[in-house]
Order: C-alpha cells, then sequence, then structure tokens
C-alpha cells in the first residue's frame, strides 16, 4: 500500500526559483528510505511539505490517501533538525503534551526509554545537554505507533555513540507496517539501515532511486560511494 | 537592598518629573474684584462684569458696573437651543427693552459648547455701541425715538470662547426696538477698529429681515446643509466620512460577498463575516447621513 | 483539540501573569492603607501622609507595569509557539491552523480582559477606603468605593434620556472589548509580519511596525476626529430631540462595527498568513 504519493508538486520561495519542481515520489509502507542529496535540494523542503509545515504551490501530497491535513497530521511523527520543545517544560509534562495531542503516542515506551538513559522525568528539558536532547526528541518521535515517520537530519551533530544509540533506536521501535523517510548527509552511518535511498538533485529532480542492498551488490560500492559518484 | 533603593529612585524620579507638567495645564482665573479674566496671558473682558457659566440651557447672568447700571437695569443672555442664536435681553432704567439678537455664523460647535457651557465662557464685551438712531422714519440721532442717550458707552459684543482659546466673533446682530427690527452687520466693521457699526432698520416683510429670520430658524436646515458650508475644512470632514463610512463598506461588502462565494471552507466563513460587518455599517451610515 | 490547546497556552502564560497579579495585589491592599490615610490627612503627620502618596504612586505605576507585563506574556507566547523552534511542533500537531489560530486569540484576549478587570477591581478596592469628609465612623461621609463611580454615571445621565444612556453605555462597554480585541489581533498582525517580512531581528521588526501602525493610525484618527466632530456636533444640534438620540445610538453603533470589521479584518489576515506565508526556517 502506497503510504506517501507526491504527485506534480511545486514549490518556490522566491518567484521563478523552484526548489521542487513537478516532483513526484511513491513511497511503500514497511520501508525505510534514504532521502540523500546535496544541500539545497529540497529535501527538507519536502519533509516540510509532507509534515503540513509548508503548502505546495501546485500539486499533491496525500499520506495514506489523506491529503495533508489535521488527519494527515495524525499519521505522520516528525522529528525536526532543531529542538522543538519549550525550555520550560518539565519531561513528564512533555509526555504528557504527546499523550494529549496525539492518541498513538505509548507514553509507557517514552518513559522507559527515558528511563533507560538514566534521565530524571521530572527533570527540566533545558536542564538537559544537547546530545541528550536530541535523543528525548527522538524517544518522544518514535513512541508514536505513526504510519509515516520523518527524521530530518537525526544523526547530525552528535558523537558515533549518540548516533548509534539514535539508529538503534530507529530501528528497534520500527513498526514493520509504517515507512520511516531519513533525511541525512552521514550517508555511510545511515545505509546499514536503509532499505531503499533516492538521490535527490537540485529541483528535485530524482537522479537514482532504489533498492540499497541491490544498489551495492550490483555496483560493488556503497551507497556513499555511489552518492559521490552521482553527485560529483 | 539596592536594586530596591534604585526602583524607589527612579520611581520617585518619574513622579517629580511628572507633576510640572500637571501644574502647567492652562486655566481661566478670576481677579479678586472680577473686573478682568485672564485666559493664559490674553486678557479678554474689558469691564466689570461677572459671569456664569451653565452647563444646562440656563440664563447667563451678568452684572454690570455702577455706571451702566444707570443706564441699564438688567442685561441677561441666553442661547435658544433650537435655532443656535443667543439673544440678549437689555433693559434700560427707563423701562425701555431691547432685545438684541445675535447669530453666530460657522460657530455650532461653539455655539452648542456655549448652550452646554463645556469649556466654554460666555463673556460680554462691550466695545463699541452700535448706531441704532436710523428709523423707518428718517429720525436723527437725539431724538427721542432713539434709544441710545449722547455719551452712552454701552455696546455689547459677544466672544465665543473654545477652552484651547479659539475665538468666534458674532458677524451679526438682529435688534428689536419698540417693534422696529434693526440688522447691523458687524462684519463691515474690523475688530476694535474703534468705529462704530451702523444698523440698518429692517421691516419684516423685506427681504433683508426674512434671510435674518430664515437664518435664525433654519439656515443650516435647508436642503443639503453641507453645500452652504463655505469653511474647507468641513468640506474635507464630510469627504472624508462618506468615503469612510459609505464608499469603503459598500466596496468591501461587495468585494467579499463575491470571494465568499468563490471561496471555500474557512475562508468563505471569514469573508462573510466580513461583508455581513461592512453591509451593517453601511447600513447604520446611511441612516446616519438620511437623519442628519 | 481547542480545549487542549488552551491548557497549555494559559499554563504557559498563567506563570508569569500570577505573579504580577499577586504582586500588584499586596501593594493595592497596602495602598488601601495609605488611602485612607492621605484622607485623614488630619490625624498623621506629615512624613507618614508623603510616604503613603509616594506608594499610592508605586500602586499607580505596578498598575501601568501589569498591563505591560501582560501584553509581554501574550507577545511572547505567541511569538514562540508560532513563530521560532516551537512552531515545528506547534504546527505538526494534528489539529487546524486555524484552531491553534483561535487558541492563541482566546487564551490572549482573556489574559488582556482579566488584567484589565484586576486593575479595575483593584482601583475600587482602594478607592473603597478613600474617606470624604466626616470620619470612617459616620455613615452618611464614609468611605466612598464604588459609589464615587456611580454617581459620575449618574451624573451624565441627563432626565429624558435614560434609555438612550443605557443603550450607549451598553455600545461602548462592547466597543471597549472590542477594541481590546482588536488591539490583541494587530500585535499578532505585527508579529506575524515581522517573523514573515524580516530575515533577521523579527521581534524588533514587530515592534517597529506596531508603533509605526500604531501611531499613524492614531494621527489619522485624531485628524478625522477633529475635522469630523464639529461638523457632527453641529448638524446633530439641528435636528429634533427624537433624531438626536437615534443618531447618537447610530453613532456608536458604527463605531462599535468599525472595531469589529477591524477585528475581522486581522483574523482573516493572520488566518491567510499562517496557512500559506509561513516558513519556519
Amino acid at each position: 500500500m502506497m503510504v506517501l504519493q507526491c504527485k506534480n508538486v511545486t514549490k518556490s520561495y522566491k518567484k521563478g526559483v523552484p526548489v521542487l519542481k513537478d516532483f513526484n515520489l511513491e513511497v511503500e509502507s514497511g520501508k525505510i528510505i534514504g532521502l540523500l542529496g546535496p544541500n539545497g535540494c529540497g529535501k527538507s523542503t519536502l519533509i516540510k511539505l509532507i509534515s503540513g509545515l509548508l503548502q505546495p504551490d501546485s500539486g499533491k501530497i496525500t499520506v495514506c490517501g489523506e491529503e495533508i491535513g489535521e488527519k494527515s497530521k495524525a499519521l505522520v511523527s516528525y522529528l525536526p533538525e532543531r529542538c522543538y520543545f519549550s525550555p520550560s517544560m518539565k519531561l513528564r509534562e512533555l509526555v504528557a503534551f504527546f499523550s494529549d495531542f496525539y492518541t498513538d503516542f505509548d507514553a509507557a515506551r517514552a518513559e522507559a526509554l527515558i528511563k533507560d538513559l538514566k534521565i530524571d522525568i521530572n527533570s527540566n528539558l533545558k536542564s538537559l545537554s544537547k546530545g541528550t536532547k536530541e535523543k528525548v526528541l527522538l524517544i518522544m518521535v518514535m513512541s508514536r505507533r505513526a504510519r509515516l515517520y520523518l527524521l530530518d537530519e537525526p544523526i547530525a551533530g552528535v558523537d558515533p555513540a549518540a548516533r548509534d544509540y539514535i539508529l538503534g533506536t530507529i530501528v528497534s521501535n520500527y513498526d514493520p507496517e509504517a515507512t520511516i523517510i531519513i533525511t541525512t548527509h552521514l550517508i555511510t552511518d545511515i545505509e546499514q539501515v536503509l532499505d531503499e535511498f533516492v538521490f535527490l538533485s537540485y529541483g528535485g529532480e530524482i537522479l537514482k532511486t532504489g533498492n540499497a542492498e541491490e544498489a551495492r551488490n550490483e555496483s560493488g560500492k556503497s551507497l556513499n560511494e555511489l552518492f559521490k559518484e552521482v553527485f560529483r | 537592598m539596592k536594586k530596591i533603593l534604585t526602583f524607589i529612585f527612579v520611581v520617585l524620579l518619574c513622579v517629580g518629573l511628572c507633576l510640572p507638567a500637571l501644574a502647567a495645564a492652562p486655566t481661566a482665573t478670576v481677579s479678586d474684584d472680577l473686573r478682568t479674566v485672564y485666559f493664559n496671558e490674553t486678557e479678554y473682558l474689558r469691564f466689570n462684569a461677572e459671569y456664569l457659566v451653565d452647563d444646562t440651557r440656563q440664563m447667563v447672568n451678568v452684572k454690570l458696573s455702577e455706571s451702566q447700571k444707570t443706564e441699564i437695569k438688567e442685561v441677561k443672555l441666553y442661547s435658544d437651543y433650537t435655532y443656535c442664536v443667543i439673544r440678549g435681553v437689555f433693559k434700560y432704567a427707563d423701562g425701555t427693552e431691547l432685545t438684541a439678537y445675535y447669530i453666530i455664523k460657522d460657530a455650532y460647535s461653539d455655539a452648542a459648547k456655549i448652550i452646554n457651557g463645556k469649556n466654554v465662557e460666555a463673556v460680554i464685551n462691550f466695545i463699541n455701541v452700535p448706531d441704532l438712531t436710523v428709523n423707518m422714519n428718517g429720525l436723527k440721532s437725539g431724538s427721542e425715538e432713539s434709544f441710545l442717550r449722547e455719551n452712552t458707552t454701552l455696546t455689547f459684543d459677544v466672544y465665543a470662547y473654545a477652552a484651547n482659546g479659539y475665538v468666534k466673533f458674532k458677524i451679526g446682530y438682529l435688534a428689536v426696538y419698540k417693534g422696529n427690527y434693526y440688522y447691523c452687520d458687524y462684519a463691515e466693521n474690523e475688530e476694535n477698529s474703534g468705529s462704530v457699526p451702523k444698523a440698518r432698520l429692517v421691516h419684516p416683510s423685506s427681504d433683508l429681515y426674512k434671510k435674518i429670520d430664515a437664518s435664525v430658524n433654519d439656515y443650516y436646515n435647508t436642503g443639503f446643509g453641507f453645500l452652504y458650508y463655505d469653511d474647507l475644512v468641513t468640506v474635507i470632514a464630510i469627504i472624508l466620512l462618506l468615503l469612510l463610512f459609505i464608499v469603503a463598506p459598500a466596496v468591501i461588502a461587495v468585494i467579499f460577498t463575491v470571494l465568499a462565494i468563490i471561496k471555500k471552507g474557512t475562508y468563505r466563513k471569514i469573508y462573510i463575516v466580513i461583508a455581513s460587518l461592512s453591509a451593517a455599517l453601511l447600513i447604520v451610515s446611511v441612516i446616519i447621513s438620511v437623519i442628519i | 483539540m481547542i480545549r487542549k490547546l488552551l491548557k497549555y497556552d494559559f499554563k504557559e502564560m498563567m506563570r508569569f501573569w500570577l505573579i504580577a497579579a499577586i504582586t500588584t495585589a499586596v501593594l493595592s491592599v497596602i495602598g488601601c492603607g495609605c488611602a485612607n490615610v492621605v484622607s485623614c490627612y488630619q490625624k498623621y503627620p506629615e512624613a507618614i501622609i508623603i510616604l503613603s502618596w509616594i506608594f499610592l504612586a508605586i500602586v499607580g505605576l505596578s498598575y501601568l507595569a501589569f498591563s505591560i507585563v501582560a501584553i509581554i506574556i501574550v507577545f511572547a507566547r505567541f511569538y514562540k509557539n508560532l513563530f521560532t523552534d516551537e512552531g515545528y511542533l506547534t504546527f505538526t500537531l494534528p489539529i487546524k491552523k486555524i484552531t491553534v489560530l483561535n487558541s492563541k486569540i482566546i487564551s490572549g484576549f482573556s489574559i488582556l480582559f482579566a488584567t484589565s478587570a484586576v486593575i479595575f477591581a483593584e482601583i475600587c478596592l482602594i478607592l473603597h477606603f478613600v474617606i470624604i469628609g466626616g470620619s470612617p465612623s459616620d455613615s452618611s461621609t464614609g468611605a466612598i468605593g464604588i459609589r464615587i463611580i456611580w454617581e459620575l454615571i449618574n451624573a451624565l445621565v441627563v432626565d429624558g434620556y435614560e434609555l438612550a444612556f443605557s443603550i450607549n453605555a451598553l455600545l461602548v462597554f462592547l466597543t471597549s472589548i472590542a477594541a481590546t480585541l482588536f488591539k490583541l489581533l494587530f500585535i499578532y498582525v505585527c508579529i506575524t509580519i515581522g517573523s514573515i517580512v524580516a530575515k533577521k531581528a523579527k521581534v524588533a521588526f514587530a515592534i517597529a511596525f506596531y508603533y509605526i501602525a500604531s501611531s499613524s493610525f492614531g494621527t489619522l484618527m485624531g485628524i478625522l476626529y477633529t475635522m469630523v466632530v464639529p461638523f457632527l456636533v453641529e448638524r446633530t444640534t439641528q435636528i429634533s430631540k427624537g433624531a438626536g438620540i437615534a443618531v447618537g445610538v447610530l453613532i456608536f453603533s458604527a463605531v462599535f462595527l468599525t472595531v469589529l470589521l477591524g477585528c475581522a479584518f486581522c483574523y482573516a489576515f493572520l488566518n491567510k498568513a499562517i496557512d500559506r506565508k509561513l516558513n519556519l526556517a
């Protein structure tokens, strides 16, 4: 079943300079997909369009058949590049907040994962380090039973140990029926968890797509090497 | 502790700075012997008079000096709300009564203020006496028909003040004496020129009298009254009112009605609300303009 | 969903608002004593009277500060929750964007209205301890409390015009509420414009826009008022009493409708801007 469909999606920030032009993409359920491309090619823009933060100039995006809106947001779990929590909140309040708004949020799992990090559930978010905040953010996102997870640069700016934790959390909490779309520059770290990949160029042009394992077997190269080859 | 002391100091400083501003507010004062009235630094009242500002349509009593009392027993000044005219009745010692109408043109706002007594002091200022010696029979000054004696220092002039010191002068007055109407166009004479304004005798059937009477009664009520205004500011005010409260709501109502028909969802509801409010404002504005 | 949003909005704003409200309340309670002192000045030494006046001035300033704090609270909540990183969370919640906007309007308006109500109540409380003539034990000239406000209002009512006065008073009250809402929406519009238009210093841009726009608007209104009011007074003095009453009520209605229209425009702009123009960096 198609969990995501983008049809002729166009988006510009400045007139005459489209970030995405007639972009088309279909994603099946039950996959981990890497959305890979150089800076400014439209990866984050696409993620924001799917999550409902931006409106396309033209075209249509649907998630599980629902147009982007109230219903699609209930199906999508979004992890942005930055921390979006109010620093004045306590962790407990954050868990309560997510429980309040998301019916698919598993508060018990979230609290268990937070406990595993050895963080006091009553501590303020502003007292946590950057790396810990990133982890908490990921826990909250992955504790939802969403149909589509959008992870925008989940391992950027964190140490290697934290990267392993993040990737481990993604894989271990991932619902096989759901789809995860990950954008990243750190292809080497992420490629082992990817089922499929999309190489995105400027204007939203898809240069290459396919199964990650098959691409590696056919070319005898890693995805990272393939990326460098395609975007030379 | 330091912060608290700093805060208290800042508060005291602010209060101290505000006090002179409060003290400098303009006031009108009356001197002890009620001889003069000063409004800021300008002297307006030139003779002994005491005035009372009344905030309802009551008589404003004026007391006269001793020398004036020999000529006039009583002067009463009151306003007629409907006609916006101030009428003064002068009663002489010999029983003669002179009624003078003060038509205040282009001073409805000031007349209203006088009537309401808000921020305005109606002052009697006797400067120049109008020469009302001309009568239908061509009798000369000094004749027994003349109600003005020689060396008469009595005259009347009315200044209407707004609290901001803006002064409006009367431009004409109609006097009634022994059944005859006398009209004096004060506008012919300059302020404080020292010359004595001449009064023309007018017959009640004359065009001049009718014009004056009409002006007293319904000068501003004929047709589209604003067309008679020659005050540029008033004309601009009317145009602004028309644009803001009739033209603009009409345009907005039409545009947003069209948008409400075209659009769907939340935007449609918002556009319907805007169109409805504009239409309601237009209706209210039209009703107001019809009434006034 | 809007109830949940309001819960979190109020929770966030109340933390600071309650502190400010309690502070002014405490100052007002002390101010009651000072009001009593200054009105019965014969009984107290000069130093106490001077200190009481100073404290009353401080109380007055605290009301001003409280109003400003309330506006800052509302401003900060709207800006942070929609236009900073928190906006990523807000706009990805499974709710309509208009629900988010409505929640901010309801919570912001409630805070502003509550602030005005609290200040008004505290002023009435202080007035209640002002003694006019006589001694506190003399019931005929004792504490005036809200009586002075009621007497001031009654003095405005002219015999025979009671119904018109009541209608106009109601319209004035409704207009003041609508004006509070308009002020809130206008602040939100300025923040939205600042966030969308400015690349840096968005808050400064929003504040500057607010002051420029409100000063220009105020100047325009002042000019209009100066030009138009004398004309209207002249016209209304020429018509009959009944017509004059009707015109008075209609003018108040027109003002009320104009303010509501302003609110509707601001709301439409906010809805459009947040829906279509917002791009969180």
